[in-house]
């Protein structure tokens, strides 16, 4: 009888604890809106910061960190840069995911050409989609350089 | 009327017990089978008295015609067998191996078992990324 209610307590916390870490993942596709395609070929880094119920850093890929792929600067990607998916083990909260497009490999305020951020609910749903869209494109720090005939 | 005895001074008591203890120990002394004289005792044993067999073991030529004498007998290899184990050394005998494997494979299951366990109570692997998207990140991603 001990046996018996010891088993099922382990059972019954390995459940509990199995259940604190699922991860919870968020696919988001990222588009540029009104950015046309002149102004998305300026972009040389695009980054991605989350925030909120989880927290992350990371550049998209690109050729300036040697990635095999890259999406920045673009590759036939546009006028939807692409999806991403993201993991975490945050089921309650809101998670905010910030595209930023850069002119230059220096993630610096002066070489900021556009942003955009999507904001999503943590809940326990396993998959979730959300599209982000970029903003508005700072043309007067990121003048085309293509010059039309 | 009654005789009286002589009356003896008290040195002249004293010297005569005196005289008589030297006389005691003359006598034991002198006697040949006391124990005062068999510690000086130089009497060469008698040639009559038979003479022990001092021959070594190992030529001992006697040689039993009972051939069931020789015989082995079961409790001889009862005997011979305990003595066979008693003698093994503790990593000769099965019982140490079977103990020591156990506690090894039991130690190898409790570290990969747990490892698993305690990486599965913690969410196990992440999901394989989507080869159509641009990246995958955060939580069980690779950095």
């Amino acid at each position: 009888m001990t046996h018996r209610w010891l088993t099922l307590s382990l059972l019954a916390g390995a459940l509990a604890l199995g259940g604190c870490n699922t991860y919870h993942y968020y696919d988001i596709t990222i588009g540029f809106g009104t950015i046309s395609l002149e102004q998305a070929g300026v972009l040389e880094l695009c980054h991605l910061d989350v925030s909120g119920a989880d927290t992350h850093s990371a550049d998209l890929p690109s050729t300036f960190n040697r990635d095999s792929k890259t999406v920045c600067p673009l590759v036939n990607n546009w006028p939807t840069l692409g999806t991403f998916e993201y993991a975490t083990f945050a089921d309650s909260g809101s998670i905010t995911f910030n595209i930023t497009g850069f002119k230059d490999t220096s993630r610096q305020s002066d070489n900021l050409c556009t942003s955009g951020s999507v904001t999503m609910t943590a809940n326990s749903e396993i998959t979730q989609t959300g599209m982000l869209t970029m903003g508005m494109f700072d043309d007067n720090k990121c003048p085309n350089s293509v010059v039309h005939p | 009327m009654r005789r009286m005895a002589p009356v003896l001074s008290p040195r002249s008591r004293v010297g005569a017990r005196l005289a008589l203890i030297c006389a005691f120990l003359a006598v034991m002394v002198a006697t040949p089978w006391s124990s005062a004289m068999a510690a000086e005792d130089t009497e060469e044993p008698k040639a009559s008295r038979s003479e022990p067999d001092l021959a070594p073991q190992a030529e001992d030529t006697d040689k039993p015609r009972d051939k069931s004498l020789l015989a082995r007998k079961p409790a001889d290899d009862a005997v011979a067998k305990k003595a066979g184990e008693d003698g093994q050394a503790f990593y000769e005998k099965w019982q140490f191996w079977a103990i020591t494997g156990g506690i090894v494979a039991g130690g190898l299951l409790a570290y990969f078992g747990g490892k698993a366990l305690y990486h599965s109570l913690n969410g196990g692997d992440v999901r394989p990324c989507n080869t159509s998207f641009i990246g995958c990140y955060g939580e069980g991603e690779p950095k």
